[in-house]
């Protein structure tokens, strides 16, 4: 398949329950960033084109140092590019101001960290409202949320947990809900589950892709834990900073 | 995201208390050095304000109220007469030495009083009656130099002792604020403080005044100077003349000044410091925060609310265990220790100062944060 603008892409997924084919969520043009100056500059990204469509689960796959999270963090609007466009949800990230992209960012994504980045000082309820209080929801009613959503992870019974009290397992599965609670249109996840072992990484993915995609949302998993590619639908290879492949997901069939 | 940011604050005990400590030693450093500074200064004075007379006549060159130049015995006649002076009484003030029936020899101040109004006499007397100073021979001790002189055992009202070959008889023991050379003060009629000291030319140390209800002090001063070519002072013009002198000539001024000075940098330095190390610490979670969407306004507001709020409460940690310091060392007057409200204010000001600022670095360092640390 090929783009408006000449870049390759694997065919849009097929999303159950969804006759028309799926629209873009994300769409990455020409992206350049590098990193230093002077002689010690390096860029990590090379000209990245890239579309994410509602409905999918993309995996962003490839050799360490590769330009995975980098392309991760500009996507999700977190890091400044050099060079090359970048739409989310038909917005441009990169004609936004920083407080528009930062109230943006809030509004439209949800965020799974590799470490989990829970706040110590907070139960798991109020780790999961935070989002929702950045919003400027109050704190009684952003916490009930977080508590709704803290069950909907399997969590109901750990809400007024601190997160050095709950497993690692536990803590990504409230980084999920954290990520979840203000219903973002993208979810960007950073090897979510390198810090687990390969049962809880195949149990959160599980969660990732049956409580995080939505007809209406897109996921982006950053990863090289070839146990979880079965859960993705498409796989976006990166190498050297290039997209070297972008590949439909075949999953085995079981009785 | 108040919430959250006392949430992160109180959480993490460890590094709260840290703070905390950081914070309310520097405060109660301040504090107590300010304090005790301040409380000798105090004491520099207590010549004038055990008095409590609102115009004091002395020599025009004088310097400060213990180094006493004598002025002509016929200056509390040309006082009263200027206009506007309601009432005016001699008063000497010299050091002699005193033999207690034991032996022992005691430096003292001997302080001689108008007779007939007893003008300048200690408002609280512990033991005895003032007014017996009109009786023979009659002297009065404040209890500083009860204790000095071997303590209620040795001396009380009704002992005897020798002040240069003359018989004192102690009828009354006063409460007075400790002066800061802390030498024993003998209170006595002025004609008999006369007969007790040596024969000098002049004898008259200074002359207390009071002007007329409805007459402005100032300009009843500035009269007695026009009129005899004295000074004249209000009784605060001359304990800042006292404290002016001590902080010049003592070298207290340079030494506490100094001791203050380096309490306070190394206070507030502390104090930042510990501050900002608390934020860099907690940069990750800001980063985290930063990237879900809170905006720098937000995490300014969460991080001042975080300064503002440990700040305040190391300020009154801080003032408390000074305040325990002062009750327990500065009891019934031992020590120097006077807290101030002008003291509090600065520090409480100084303190805000160091907060913002060290909450503005740490607001700096996030504002240049890119959210993207969360990914590394």
């Amino acid at each position: 398949m090929t783009t408006r603008d000449g870049s390759s892409q694997s065919p849009a997924p097929a999303v159950a329950g969804q006759e028309t084919p799926p629209s873009t969520a994300v769409q990455v043009r020409g992206l350049i960033k590098s990193f230093g100056s002077g002689e010690t500059t390096v860029t990590v990204l090379k000209g990245i084109d890239l579309d994410v469509y509602f409905g999918e689960l993309l995996l962003l796959v490839g050799e360490s140092g590769g330009g995975k999270t980098t392309l991760l963090s500009a996507i999700a609007g977190i890091l400044d590019i050099d060079a090359g466009d970048l739409d989310v949800r038909g917005a441009s990230l990169t004609k936004m101001s920083p407080g528009t992209r930062t109230r943006f960012r809030g509004q439209t994504m949800g965020f799974i960290y590799q470490q989990f980045n829970l706040l110590p000082a907070l139960t798991a309820a109020e780790n999961v409202a935070i989002p929702l209080l950045i919003q400027g929801t109050r704190n009684k009613a952003a916490i009930a949320r977080g508590r709704l959503m803290l069950e909907r992870v399997g969590l109901g019974d750990r809400t007024e947990f601190l997160p050095r009290n709950l497993s690692g397992g536990q803590q990504q599965r409230v980084a999920i809900a954290r990520a979840l609670v203000n219903e973002p249109k993208l979810l960007v996840c950073d090897e979510p589950t390198a810090a687990l072992d390969g049962p809880n990484g195949q149990k959160i993915m599980e969660l990732i892709r049956d409580v995080g995609r939505a007809p209406d949302r897109c996921v982006i998993v950053v990863t090289h834990d070839s146990r979880i590619f079965q859960f993705g639908d498409r796989m976006a290879e990166l190498t050297d900073g290039r997209i070297v492949g972008i590949h439909p997901i075949q999953r085995e069939v079981t009785a | 995201m108040s919430y959250v940011a006392l949430r992160m604050l109180f959480g993490d005990r460890a590094k709260y208390l840290m703070l905390l400590c950081g914070l309310s030693f520097a405060v109660m450093l301040i504090v107590q050095q300010g304090s005790i500074f301040w409380g000798l200064m105090i004491w520099s004075q207590s010549s004038i304000s055990n008095l409590n007379v609102p115009i004091w006549v002395t020599d025009p060159g004088i310097a400060q109220v213990d180094e006493v130049k004598p002025i002509a015995d016929t200056t509390v006649d040309r006082v009263r007469s200027i206009p506007g002076v309601e009432w005016a009484v001699p008063l000497y003030k010299g050091l002699l030495r005193a033999r207690l029936a034991n032996g022992e020899y005691h430096q003292i101040t001997l302080t001689g009083l108008d007779s007939a109004s007893l003008i300048g006499r200690p408002a609280e007397v512990l033991a005895g009656r003032f007014e017996d100073l009109r009786q023979p021979d009659a002297v009065a001790l404040d209890q500083w130099a009860v204790e000095r002189m071997g303590g209620p055992k040795v001396i009380s009202v009704g002992t005897v002792f020798e002040l240069n070959d003359k018989l004192a008889r102690v009828v009354a023991i006063a409460k007075t604020q400790k002066t800061f050379t802390n030498i024993p003060v003998v209170y006595t009629t002025y004609e008999r403080a006369l007969r007790y000291v040596p024969r000098e030319r002049r004898t008259l140390s200074y002359v207390l005044a009071k002007a007329k209800d409805g007459a402005p002090a100032d300009e009843v001063i500035q009269r007695i100077r026009d009129q005899t070519g004295l000074g004249a002072f209000t009784a605060d013009a001359f304990g800042w003349k006292t404290i002016g002198w001590v902080l010049k000539n003592t070298g207290i001024g340079i030494n506490f000044g100094t001791t203050i000075l380096l309490g306070f940098v190394v206070g507030m330095a502390i104090a930042g410091q510990t501050f900002y190390l608390f934020t860099v610490e907690n940069l990750r979670q800001f980063g985290a925060l930063k990237a879900m969407g809170a905006s720098t306004a937000t995490l300014a507001r969460m991080i001042l609310l975080q300064a503002f709020t440990v700040g305040i409460t190391g300020y009154g940690v801080g003032i408390g265990l000074a305040t325990g310091f002062g009750l327990l060392t500065a009891r019934e007057g031992q020590l120097p220790f006077l807290e101030t409200w002008p003291l509090l204010l600065l520090v409480f000001v100084a303190l805000l100062m160091i907060c913002t600022l060290s909450a503005l670095i740490s607001i700096i360092k996030l504002a240049r944060l890119e959210p993207a640390i969360v990914f590394r």
